[in-house]
Order: C-alpha cells, then structure tokens, then sequence
C-alpha cells in the first residue's frame, strides 16, 4: 500500500478513529492489529513470517540476557546477544546479500578461470527489513550494555518492530526511544492531530507535486544518456539530489506525521541537509538515525575494541602521536562506512557511491584539514560571511551528488560512462532554447517543477528557524487556512497520481 | 473546557465546509467533456422540481431521438433527457432513483440500449455517466454498480467517485470554457454539427433476428433489480428500444429484455419494429448506425410525443409562466437549427 494512495489515506483516517475511541490501556493492542493490516495489505503475507522469528528471537534473547545479567552470568548474556544477532543480521543478510555473495563468486571464479554460475536465489525481503532489523540489533546491545530493560512481552516487541509507519522506510526508532510512547496510552489532542495532518500533507505534496517531476526528468536523461550529454547530465545529477531528498524526506514527513497523530514522535531523520557546510555535517543532517545509529553501534565499539586500542599502540610507537590519533578513527570509520553502502543493497555501486566515497570525502577533511586551515588563512578568507557559507553548502552538495551518482545509475562503470558523457559536448544552449521543456514534462509542469523547489526552499529556510507548523500556528486564522487550503489543493491539481501516472514507490522503500 | 471543544469542533466543520465547496468547484472545472456530457447530465438538474412531464433515460441515442424544445412547442409536453453517451442499461435503476428525487411524479422511458460484455465499457467512458452527478449516496451506488459490473478496480473505483484523480493532469490546458461552463439552455435538444448535417445510409447494416440470448449475468441482474424497484415504487415507466442498428448479438440480448420487460406488464416502445409506423427511412434518418439525424430525430419525437399523449394524457404547459423558459428554449433551439429542416419539418412544427 502506497503511502501516497487514497486506500492508504482511509486506512490511516479509519486506524486513527479506532485508535482514539478504544481505552487508553488498549491502544498499543490496537497499533499491533494496524501494524498487522497494514503489512497484510503491503506486502505477500508469507514474509511475515521472517518478522515473526524476529520478534521471537529478539524477546526470547533480550529476556534471557537481562536475567542472565541480573545473575551475573555475563557469559551467557554475550551467549544470548550473539544468538540474537547472528540469527536477526542472518536474516538480513540471507535475504538481501545472498545475490550478492553469489555474483561475486561467480565473477571472482571467472577471474581465476574457474568460471562458475551460481543461480541467483528469489528470495523475497518482507517490508522493512533492512529498518526493523536495524532497530532490533540496537536493541540487544541495548539490553546487553545495560542502557535499556528487555521486553519480554511478546505482542509488545512484535509492535516496537513491526509499528506500521516505520515499516515504510524508517526511521531507525531506539527502544529507550519509543517504548514508552508505544504502549502508553494517548488522549484525544486535535492539536498534535493537526499538527500531524499538516506534516503529513506537505509530505505528499513533496512526493507528489515535486519528487514525482523531478524524477520524469531524470529518467528521461539518464534512461539515454546517448542523447542526453553534456549539461543534461549534470542538470539530472542536481535534479536528483533534490528528487531523492523531496522522496525520502517526503516519505518521513508522512510517517512520522502519521505516527504524531497516534500520540508517537518518532524520531527526526533529515535537518535540511543542503544547508551542511561539510560532508561530515551532511551526513549528520541526512538519514539522521542511520548515521546515528551506526556511530553508536558500530563506529564506537570499534573504536573501543581491544584490538583498535593494540593497533593505535602500535601506530603510536612506529608511527608517531598524530598518525596514532588519525589511521585508527579513519579506519573505523571505513568499517562505518562501508556497512552504511551495503545497508542500502547488495551492490557495488551502494559500496562505492554511499559508502567509501563519503568515507574518502570525511577523511580527506580530516587529514588535510590543517591545510585547508593555511590556505584560508593566507587567501584571507572572512569565513563568517554568507558567502562562504553558500560556497560550502554548493561544495558539499556537488560532492554529495557525485556519490549519489553512483547510487542512482545502479553500476560503477555505469557511472563513470556517463560522467564522461557529461564532459561532451559542450551545451549550455539547452538552457535557453526550450530543450528542457522536451525532457518529458511540457512547458508548465517544468515551470511548476521549479517553482515547487523555490517553495521547498522558503520552507527549508523557515525550518532553520524554528518549526514551520509552530510558524504558520501563530498566524491569524485565514492565513493559516489559506496556506493549508494551498496545500491540499496544490496536491489535488498539481500531484503526479492517478490514471496515466506510474505510482513510483518510495525509493527508499526497497531497503 | 466545553466551549473550547464546541468552537474547536466548529472550525473543523467550517474547514471541511470550505474544503468540499472548493473541491466541488475545483472538480467541476477540471472534469473533461465534450460539451453535451454537461449539457445532458448537469442540465437536467436545472429543471425545478417536479417540472417535467417526462424524463427520458439512455444512453447517445436518447438525445439524438428526442427533439424537446420542438416536442414542447408542438405538444405542450415538458419531458428531457438524463441521459449521456455510451451510458450503460445498468446505470438505469440507480439513475432513475437520482432523477426521482427531482421529478417525483414524471413518468420514465427508459432506453434498453446500452448493452455490454462484462470488460467492454472503459472506465474512460463511464466517466460520462457519473461525472455530472451531484455528490450524493446513490452517486456511490450507481459508481458500484458500474464498477462491480464492468470488474473496475479498487483505484477505480475511486477515479469514478472523485473525478478530479482522472482530470487534476488538465490544468495546463484549461481554457475560459471550463471555469464559465453554461448550459446551453435548449433542454437538452441537441446540436451537435454531425447531427444537424451528416446522413449515412445505413440500411446495409441491419441485422433483424427474433432469437433470443441470455444476457450477461451483471445485466441481468440489473434488469431484474430495475424492473422489482419500478414495480415496488409504482413507478410509471416506459422502456423504449432505440432506432440503432446493432450486431446479431446485441439484437438478441434486447430481444430478451423485451420478453423479460413484458412479464412484467410494462409497455415497450420498440422503435425497430416500429420503423415503418415511425416513419423512418434508413437512407435519410440517421447519420450513423447508431443514432438519429435532425430529420429521424422529429419523426420518432413526433412518435413518442403522440404515445405519451395518448396514454397519460399530460396537460399542455404551452404559455404557462413557469414554463417560460420552455419557450426561450424553442426559441433558442429553433434559430440553431432552422437551416436544416426542411419545409415539411417546419410545417409539421406549426
């Protein structure tokens, strides 16, 4: 079930009702049943099951490990937290990296002239997995690092992995996080309702007025790009960092919209990311619990292990006191990064366009820093003026799309293809002479396309500064209803739904 | 605490208030037609209240048949058509139940016309029967009915409750039309060019068989819901077979209707065999197989006229000042199409 669809919109508006009028004590029951129904009507019933022997699992082990740690037994704790993750990430990766594998062998055997073809296996992923799973691991080093009481309520750790709003595409919700919002219950608040409606509408008027344009443009360069060269590469490239960004943010307004309306505020995963004036910022304001979580579960007990804290010695002693500081951290954070690629599917191009590329990017800004540092000293550089300020976000942006060339155009060579294909020829005349009106949208809707991104970016420049909703709320009444008005009609006429449209699914909605 | 909850629950309902009244308006403007969609489906709402004689309901052919400026100048009759192109026969009882609640008393003809195969009529073209129709909850009966008979989806389903899903894509080609869209105030007499102009010897395709064949299982089931509402609700009805000229197949299945129609004790005016008496020549009368030219279209208004006449004896409402706008109508409807009648069609109009 799209989130964008009508069904979707009366499913929520019946949850919502039904929500509100069972008891207080019952609700989260009432959020478990929608969760059910909402993966029933999304996604082949049979891959339930997968979910299900997570949840078993995760309550079986959490439960067994904070006994185990209230008797002291941390042995057996470690037991259970291995049992529980080798069988979740098992999980994971049978399903998504198994393909993955696979191709390699093949293409590894091939090279030593052994050449093999594996059949790939169809093997079919149930919604959410690559979220839920991520929630759940987090949630058993939680329990095992003491920072979080297990669940051993099964319906209630079947509703912390399987909230229906999260099942879409995120976000990566912690326990400690959501558990008390969860199966507390929530009073009837028309305000926080509204509020929700409100962010959920202008979630849909981001996948469907703008997203949905900007990607009839992109795949109209990128489906030939033997047609489309030069400045219509790069035209594609910009207009897809904005097509994913309006995607994905879209998809979390909507959900996490929804889920205020229930009472529960899941947490944030995007904080205007273009306005980041360095890659490490970037990803601090993209895919937010991602990053986050990957920091906390990964980056720092890498960091911490023993085996780290041996290799700084021994950097220390041969190395020196700053390559001691450095190499380790840089090295840790390739193990982050290089997870964050295959999180988003088992392919090189994810390896290489969301995972080392960025490394390399974050790691250059460490290591050259100090140069960075002399040279702007030098050229006298006023690093507090907007300017600057623009010329980091611009920088930022080009280094971010250039990974997200390679997430997009699904192959490394791919990418490198047509990268070289926006070298030539030289066309900067497409700009003005009625070309960009041929790339699938007519005159108006491309007008409207470009119209829509300035809207997106008076409402990004507003949300810098505090709430957007909280904004418009403190305005007088038929201001506020003009824009809300706005909004929903501005949907109604100018979204991309309906006969004669292709339905595109969240891009995100694949992990 | 209570009047913050009423003036709260107030707003809302002034918000949802304006919502439905733009979004009525907003639909109303995007909606695509061909003119006498509009004219034929919104236009019969225009009548007041238990104004009209009669209310023809059908598919094209009702409207290319029944001339009603002339058949109110001629007879004094008030009867229009609620009728749009290619409407199915199984639109028929939830239609009649919508024109009901305007024309209370008005006897029904109803037009048998409008047959399908279950995945024959394209959810395009089942816009034109709902897409005029005030939002109402025999709009969302008459919408399942099309869609539990024709097999729609779901989506569907939809696109035919809110038309705006289908249409929204138009607003970069809306023209003045659209927002100022005016009845052309001739009760539905029809003006279409190819009507008033074009003749097509169709004799070559007619196709008379007595057999009978069952109908599919979807209209079938209408036609016997159509005809135990009718009986349970005393409804004066008449059901009128189209001059068209269909396929063996097609023939058969009205054949059937008829038999099933005459059980019932409704009479039925079938304008096929009725051809010669109507006065009909398949040379010059029609300007396709389906329908009636200008020149068929007052013979079997003529035909009809006298037959409502004759067996419900309706009052002449020529002169009535309520019935003026009856009179601008012919007035109206007479200068488009004077030009193509010919002296006798004009003599018979005096």
């Amino acid at each position: 079930m799209l989130i964008t669809s009508l069904p979707f919109l009366l499913f929520f508006a019946a949850t919502l009702g039904i929500y509100y009028i069972l008891p207080k004590r019952y609700q989260w029951v009432g959020l478990f049943v929608f969760s059910i129904a909402f993966f029933h009507f999304s996604a082949a019933d049979y891959t339930i099951l997968y979910a299900v022997a997570a949840v078993l699992v995760t309550t079986l082990c959490a439960g067994r490990m904070a006994k185990a740690k209230t008797e002291g037994n941390s042995r057996s704790a470690k037991r259970w937290l291995v049992l529980g993750l080798v069988v979740n990430l098992g999980i994971l990766a049978t399903l998504k990296y198994s393909n993955f594998v696979i191709r390699n062998v093949n293409f590894a055997a091939t090279l030593a002239g052994k050449p093999t073809d594996i059949p790939q296996l169809d093997l079919l992923a149930p919604l959410g997995i690559s979220f839920y799973t991520m929630s759940v691991v987090g949630y058993l080093l939680d329990v095992y690092w003491g920072i979080c009481p297990a669940q051993t309520n099964l319906v209630k750790t079947a509703l912390f992995v399987g909230y229906w709003p999260q099942l879409t595409s995120g976000p990566i919700a912690r326990y400690n996080e959501v558990r008390e919002q969860l199966y507390a219950g929530h009073k009837f608040d028309s305000g926080q309702i509204a509020f929700g409606m409100q962010r959920m509408l202008w979630g849909i008027f981001k996948k469907l007025v703008i997203s949905a344009r900007l990607a009839v443009v992109v795949d109209t360069i990128y489906g030939d790009t033997a047609t489309y060269g030069g400045y219509y590469i790069w035209l594609a490239a910009v207009l897809f960092m904005f097509q994913l960004y309006t995607d994905f943010s879209g998809c979390m307004d909507i959900i996490l919209g929804a889920s205020e309306c229930y009472g529960i505020r899941l947490p944030e995963n995007f904080r205007t990311p273009f306005f980041s004036r360095s890659v490490q910022e970037y990803w601090q304001r993209w895919h937010i619990t991602l990053g986050a979580w990957l920091k906390d579960y990964i980056l720092y007990p890498v960091l911490r292990s023993r085996a780290w804290k041996d290799m700084t010695k021994w950097i220390k002693a041969h190395w020196g006191k700053k390559a001691a500081k450095q190499i380790p951290s840089i090295l840790g954070m390739l193990c982050v990064w290089l997870l964050m690629g295959l999180w988003h599917g088992g392919s090189w191009n994810y390896v290489l366009g969301m995972g080392v590329w960025f490394w390399f990017l974050i790691a250059a800004a460490q290591v050259l820093d100090p140069v960075f540092k002399k040279v702007i000293a030098l050229l006298k550089v006023n690093t507090e003026c907007f300017s600057w300020h623009l010329f980091q976000s611009l920088r930022v942006f080009t280094l971010a799309m250039i990974g997200n060339m390679f997430f997009r155009l699904n192959g490394f060579r791919k990418t490198l293809r047509v990268i070289k294909a926006g070298l030539f020829p030289n066309n900067p005349e497409i700009f003005f002479d009625g070309s960009l009106f041929k790339l699938g949208l007519d005159g108006p809707n491309f007008i409207l396309m470009v119209v829509s991104l300035f809207v997106l970016l008076i409402v990004s420049l507003l949300q810098e500064k505090d709430s957007v909703r909280k904004q418009i709320a403190r305005q007088n009444l038929p201001f506020r209803w003009i824009i809300w008005y706005g909004l929903i009609f501005g949907i109604l006429i100018f979204g991309m739904y309906g006969p004669g449209y292709n339905a595109a699914d969240f891009i995100y909605q694949g992990f | 605490m209570k009047k913050v909850y009423i003036f709260k629950t107030m707003k809302v309902i002034v918000f949802l208030l304006g919502f439905y009244v733009q979004f009525s308006y907003v639909s109303h403007v995007l909606v695509g037609d061909t003119g006498y969609n509009f004219q034929q489906s919104a236009g019969f709402f225009e009548e007041p209240k238990d104004s009209l004689d009669a209310v023809y309901i059908g598919a094209s052919p009702t409207f290319t048949s029944w001339v009603a400026p002339l058949a109110y100048k001629k007879y004094g009759i008030t009867m229009r058509t609620f009728a749009n192109n290619a409407q199915p026969f199984i639109s028929a009882e939830n239609l009649l139940k919508i024109a009901r609640k305007r024309q209370s008393n008005a006897v029904y003809l109803i037009a048998i016309n409008g047959l399908y195969e279950k995945n024959e009529l394209s959810v395009e073209t089942a816009h034109r029967t709902t897409d005029f129709l005030p939002h109402s909850l025999e709009r969302a009966f008459l919408i399942y009915t099309l869609c539990h008979g024709f097999q729609y989806s779901l989506d569907e389903y939809f696109e035919l409750l809110f038309p705006i899903i289908r249409y929204h894509s138009r607003w970069n080609s809306l023209s003045a039309y659209f927002f100022h869209r005016d009845y052309e105030r001739t009760k539905g007499g029809f003006t279409s060019s190819t009507f008033l102009n074009e003749v097509e010897n169709i004799a070559d395709y007619y196709c008379a068989t007595t057999d009978r064949e069952p109908l599919p299982g979807f209209t079938q089931d209408a036609l016997v819901k159509l005809l135990a509402y009718c009986k349970n609700e005393n409804v004066k009805v008449v059901f009128v077979l189209s001059a068209q000229y269909r396929n063996a197949q097609t023939v058969k299945w009205y054949n059937t209707i008829i038999d099933e129609v005459k059980k019932y004790n409704y009479p039925i005016i079938n304008e096929m065999s009725d051809f010669d008496e109507i006065g009909l020549d398949d040379k010059t009368d029609f300007y396709n197989d389906c329908h009636t030219n200008i020149h068929g279209a007052l013979k079997i208004t003529d035909y009809l006229a006298q037959y409502l006449i004759d067996n419900y004896g309706f009052e002449d409402k020529r002169g009535g000042t309520e019935y003026a706008d009856w009179d601008e109508a012919y007035e109206k409807y007479i200068e488009i199409v004077r030009p193509y009648l010919t002296e006798e069609e004009l003599e018979w109009l005096q």
